[in-house]
């Protein structure tokens, strides 16, 4: 079994593919070395053309930077088979190769090697390429260990030169390579990784397509003239000088420097162009295994003044101009045919010029590409030991990216953060613990808080709940309008009894006595509870008792002011003392206070001054009273009031209170247990205070209003018995 | 730590000084602490009230859902403030001025006696959205005890003189029971939590 | 000095049921408003809608001053938690002294969270000084603001059946804890399942958690225990007296 050099995975020792990523395993060189992008400094396997990082067009293994972590030369620049890459060195057999032939290619880059991604290509890296190629091995990917990162990456803003230029290396008859021309937009696959040209010879890679046989005499590609015989060299082809797709832009020129990433050093635009149209054997092709020594005669430059010359020109390739098939087959086998190494160490790989023109490789970078361009560390604001060096390469060793480097994304090894040490406690936070204990308890329940939960329905929305709404309540004013002008026979107020005992207390208090008349109630119960105020302030002052007037909160004053000081007895037999603070507290204080200490009345009056004051001497209030009633609608005035002046009243003061009807359980327990003499409850008690009611009298009618709406919502109650009843017959489970 | 025990200890304080008189009547410490009481609640309201103000304009400023009613209703309260403090300041009436009147009579008085008649519409709707939607015998026993009350408070008809001593002797008691015990309830309540609070075991001014 | 006498003892039954609480491993009964408490909060986390607490109409004086400091310990906890995710609760008061209380908590809360800076200053709404106006503003703050929970704890009356019409009508889910009978009756058609009475205490304070016996609540059973039994006596002296 052999593993796979780009995935790891097992195959037979006979197979050509891949079984689980396609990759070619004909040739898998030892993974070694590659070739290092010169834009983002990511280390390809050898026989990329275009970086897999970020798309730039790549050179051969003649790269700088193509350094091992010891610094050391590159060993191989490890080649990777592919079938596209064989097929696009048939393309171009006779583009003369800029690299020398090197040793047997490494294994690929990403195959487990631990690659210098970080690694700066030097500005003049000599002997990128070994002379003497370890041969290719099939080795298992996992079992090397990669080589730790250097300490600087190609974007970091280190110190260390970057070159700005890819320069070609010359070929080793000195004919410069001809330039890196730049990288086409796009790269599409010329056909899927699936077929291997040695098992199917007969195939032709352009189905449909008949093999142009007869068009030799106008190859498709006037710079892949050759002079006939198969190129040796083929492999060592410099695929990155030539643009095997139709779409290679017209414009390029020897002579001038053309926008690629890889710019043209000076050497590069003073070289001739090669002289054959194969041109010379790129540095990373050499080294592959198996592949033939170039020939000494030069590959033929790529002719680019064809392109210029627009006979291509912008037009895609016509299938005549497709190579014949069986020079393909011829190029492919030839290709693919392991080479024994060189007896003779390869010449070492001429001087790389430095990357100088990033402009022009900027110009045609991609606008994504150009954001990821390295800042220099004067203009960038990110300081250099802030940025500390990257981890090497994680080689991944299990699973089917065994082999595999840097599949995770790297992280940047961040500062530390040199903060307040962490305090360990003992024991965790009192929110913390409670916390935790209220979701394991929580847990406890189950799933029972999520499903027993009884929530409050919301009200259906739609037109059905506002017609229902609407229907209630012209129900409900149909009967209250129904109630209030027009008399009805069931209704009888003959059979409605006033409050007599409530009335008898009111009548009890002597002429000339005094009678404290608290008002405690709101806007909201005015209603109900203004009709006692009046009725009682009419009644009392009839008989010529004095009554004062107090509150023990401000509505309840405002509400007395309203009804007390429009009176125009006011002063003489009616005064207004306002709002008296304390809430229980003050009841004690103002019956213990002395009459003379009154002070003002409502209105900021002085009291002294009033007829009604006129024997307030120095005797508390609670001695001079001779009744005491409670006009309230709230629960807590009247539990206040009974609680602290049943301490402090005379026992023979009687405390009378007239509350609304929901009122009506809390007094009970006081008449019950006498501590209220007299109670006069609701809206009926106060309209029966004058006696019975005569027919057609307000109060008549508001009676029988209040009588019809309870009758209705009585029948209302009934109705929806009858309609809940029906349902659940219906429907049983409802 | 002294800090945050202030808040608790100043809360205990002022409950024992509260139960004192009741174990040592001392009617000057009530009354003391009733000015007292009476002076901070006048402060909390004036506080309140720029409390008040300062929601509601935040509301107008950021332009918040419902903007335009905090902005009537915090013109509104500034305009009855400052007519207040006019009649009490230039006229010498306080509360009882005519303008201030006038605006109780003729403003709040209606609106909330408004607000108070819808009761028992929203009420009587509640009561039959009861009936229609809620399937429990709870329901039954809250509309009989409904029931109960109309037809015994439906005074000038025959109806309570049919149910009138039932009522009078079975379930008034139990009803006026049933409030007691849940009012007993509610004191004990108040008293336990007061107790907590006077002994730091809960601290319900923060902690 | 008999009141004097019977707050002394209900002190030392408070003290005493604080610490039989440590030891008995007898979990209060559960309620169910306090029960959904969590959920809802949750629930606000994850819609990014507010909950909303109701204090009621009462304020720090009186007897009342209980009742708003028990929907005080629902808005601490409300806070605390619902600030995790910045979305802070919306609660309405009809007294400025609770406007002043409600602000501290929800600051205090607020500022343990570290989120202080966060905190809209609207979110304690002075919705009505009388019982009626505060129902009204109420509906109007449940009409304008869409919130996910709408708790109403604290003295409450009939009035408050506005509210919970408004609240039901726009979704909120309610959770009602009444004191006060005319309240729990007001609202016993939208949630059957409120807390009345002295129910409404027992949201348990920071630093207790549901499950665990709670002091508050068996301080509750001891004296309501000692009550009644003080009551059969008097009641069977009575009888067999007469």
């Amino acid at each position: 079994m052999k593993s796979c050099p780009i995935c790891g995975a097992p195959n037979p020792d006979d197979g050509m593919i891949c079984e689980q990523c396609g990759a070619s395993l004909v040739l898998v060189p030892k993974a070694e070395g590659g070739i290092l992008c010169p834009v983002c400094g990511y280390r390809n396997p050898s026989g990329t053309i275009f970086c897999e990082q970020c798309g730039a067009r790549l050179e051969s293994e003649a790269m700088p930077g193509a350094e091992g972590p010891s610094g050391e030369e590159v060993l191989e620049t490890a080649e990777v088979e592919l079938d596209w890459v064989a097929t696009l060195e048939e393309f171009f057999p006779e583009i003369p190769s800029e690299v020398q032939p090197s040793g047997p290619a490494a294994a690929p880059a990403e195959a487990g090697r631990e690659e210098e991604i970080a690694a700066p290509p030097p500005v003049e890296a000599e002997g990128l390429l070994s002379t003497e190629a370890p041969p290719v091995s099939w080795e298992r990917l996992e079992e090397e260990s990669a080589p730790p990162l250097p300490e600087s990456a190609p974007w970091m803003p280190s110190g260390e030169e970057i070159p700005l230029t890819f320069e070609p290396e010359r070929s080793p008859e000195g004919v410069p390579a001809p330039p890196f021309e730049g990288i086409p937009p796009e790269i599409a696959e010329p056909w899927p990784l699936t077929e291997s040209l040695e098992e199917e010879p007969e195939s032709f890679p352009f189905p449909g397509v008949s093999p142009v046989q007869e068009e030799e005499e106008r190859p498709p590609f006037p710079w892949l003239e050759t002079s006939g015989e198969v190129p040796e060299t083929s492999p060592e082809v410099s695929l990155l000088e030539t643009a095997p797709f139709i779409e290679w832009p017209p414009e390029l020129d020897m002579e001038t420097s053309a926008p690629s990433q890889v710019a043209e050093t000076k050497e590069t635009e003073a070289a001739p162009p090669p002289e054959s149209g194969m041109g010379e054997i790129p540095e990373w092709l050499r080294g592959w295994e198996g592949v033939e020594k170039p020939s000494e005669e030069a590959i033929p430059e790529v002719p680019y003044g064809l392109f210029e010359a627009g006979e291509l020109g912008e037009r895609p390739l016509t299938a005549l101009e497709i190579p014949a098939e069986e020079e393909l087959l011829a190029q492919a086998s030839a290709l693919l045919v392991p080479e024994e190494p060189p007896a003779e160490a390869p010449p070492a790989p001429a001087e790389v010029p430095p990357f100088t023109d990033l402009e022009a490789v900027l110009a045609e970078m991609p606008e994504w590409l150009q954001t990821l361009q390295p800042v220099p560390e004067e203009e960038g604001q990110a300081p250099s030991e802030a940025i500390p060096a990257l981890e090497p390469a994680v080689m991944e060793t299990q699973g089917p990216l065994a082999g595999l480097v840097d599949v995770l994304p790297l992280n940047l090894r961040l500062a530390e953060i040199h903060g307040p040490a962490a305090r360990l406690q003992s024991e965790p936070a009192t929110e913390l613990r409670t916390r935790a204990q209220a979701w394991q308890s929580l847990l406890g329940q189950g799933l029972n808080f999520l499903f027993g939960e009884q929530v409050a329905e919301p009200v259906p929305a739609g037109l059905g709940a506002a017609l229902e709404r609407w229907l209630l309540f012209a129900l409900l004013a149909g009967a209250l309008i129904l109630g209030l002008y027009w008399p009805l026979p069931f209704f009888q107020p003959a059979l409605l009894t006033p409050p007599g005992d409530f009335l008898a207390r009111l009548d009890q208090v002597p002429p000339g006595g005094i009678a404290l008349v608290a008002v405690d109630y709101g806007p909201d119960r005015a209603a109900e509870l203004e009709i006692y105020l009046h009725r009682i302030l009419e009644r009392l002052t009839a008989r010529g008792v004095r009554v004062l007037t107090v509150s023990l909160s401000p509505w309840g004053a405002a509400q007395a002011a309203l009804a007390v000081q429009a009176r125009p007895d006011y002063g003489e037999q009616v005064v207004h003392l306002g709002y008296y603070p304390g809430q229980e507290v003050g009841v004690v204080r103002l019956l213990t206070r002395p009459l003379s200490q009154l002070g003002v009345d409502y209105r900021g009056q002085p009291l002294s001054g009033l007829p009604v004051a006129r024997d307030f001497k120095e005797d508390p209030l609670a001695a001079r009273l001779g009744l005491v009633v409670l006009i309230t609608g709230s629960p807590d005035a009247l539990r206040g009031w009974i609680q602290q002046a049943r301490g402090v009243l005379p026992s023979e003061v009687p405390l009378v209170a007239a509350v609304g009807a929901n009122l009506a359980p809390y007094v009970a327990p006081y008449r019950e247990s006498g501590q209220l003499h007299a109670v006069a409850i609701g809206l009926r008690d106060a309209l029966l205070l004058d006696g019975p009611a005569p027919e057609g009298s307000p109060a008549f009618f508001d009676l029988q209003a209040q009588t019809i709406l309870q009758l209705f919502i009585i029948g209302l109650i009934g109705v929806g018995l009858v309609i809940r009843l029906f349902r659940s017959l219906r429907a049983p489970g409802l | 730590m002294f800090r945050r025990a202030l808040p608790a200890g100043l809360l205990s304080l002022v409950i024992a000084l509260a139960l004192v008189p009741y174990m040592w009547p001392q009617p000057a410490l009530r009354q003391s602490l009733t000015e007292l009481g009476s002076t901070l609640l006048a402060y909390a309201a004036v506080v309140g009230f720029l409390s008040f103000l300062e929601a509601h304009f935040h509301r107008v400023g950021a332009r918040a859902e419902g903007w335009p009613y905090s902005l009537v209703t915090a013109l509104t309260a500034l305009a009855f403030l400052l007519l207040s403090l006019a009649e009490g300041g230039l006229r010498g009436n306080g509360l009882a001025g005519p303008w201030t009147g006038w605006l109780y009579q003729y403003g709040l008085l209606p609106l909330e006696a408004s607000v108070g008649a819808l009761l028992p519409f929203f009420m009587v709707l509640a009561l039959w959205r009861l009936l229609r939607i809620r399937r429990s015998a709870y329901v039954l026993f809250f509309i009989a005890g409904v029931l109960t009350t109309l037809v015994l408070h439906s005074g000038g008809t025959l109806l309570p003189t049919l149910f009138g001593s039932f009522y009078e002797t079975f379930l008034s008691p139990l009803a006026t029971g049933g409030i007691r015990g849940i009012l007993i309830g509610v004191a004990i309540g108040v008293v336990v939590m007061m107790m907590r609070a006077f002994l730091w075991i809960d601290r319900p001014l923060g902690r | 000095m008999i009141i004097g006498a019977l707050l002394l003892l209900f002190v030392l039954l408070t003290l005493l049921a604080v610490r039989m609480a440590r030891r008995i491993q007898n979990p209060p009964r559960e309620l169910e408003p306090f029960r959904r408490l969590p959920r809802q909060i949750g629930q606000a986390l994850e819609t990014g809608q507010p909950p909303h607490l109701a204090l009621g109409s009462g304020g720090l004086i009186g007897n009342e001053a209980a009742l708003t400091l028990s929907g005080g310990r629902i808005l601490e906890r409300l806070a605390q938690d619902s600030a995790v995710g910045e979305v802070f609760p919306f609660v309405t008061v009809a007294d400025p002294v609770a406007l002043l209380y409600a602000r501290h908590v929800l600051q205090d809360a607020c500022h343990r969270q570290g989120v202080l800076a966060s905190l809209p200053p609207d979110r304690v709404w002075w919705a009505g000084a009388s019982p009626m106006a505060y129902a009204a503003g109420l509906t109007l703050l449940l009409g304008t603001q869409p919130v996910a929970t709408s708790i109403m704890s604290g003295l409450f009356r009939e009035e408050a059946v506005l509210a919970g019409e408004i609240g039901q009508r726009y979704g909120a889910h309610l959770i009602f804890a009444m004191p006060e009978p005319g309240g729990a009756a007001a609202l016993w058609p939208f949630d059957p399942n409120l807390a009345v009475g002295e129910e409404a205490f027992a949201a348990f304070p920071q630093g207790e958690i549901p499950g665990r016996p709670s002091a508050l609540l068996l301080a509750h059973d001891l004296i309501r225990w000692l009550l009644i039994a003080f009551l059969a006596i008097v009641a069977l002296g009575f009888a067999l007296r007469g």
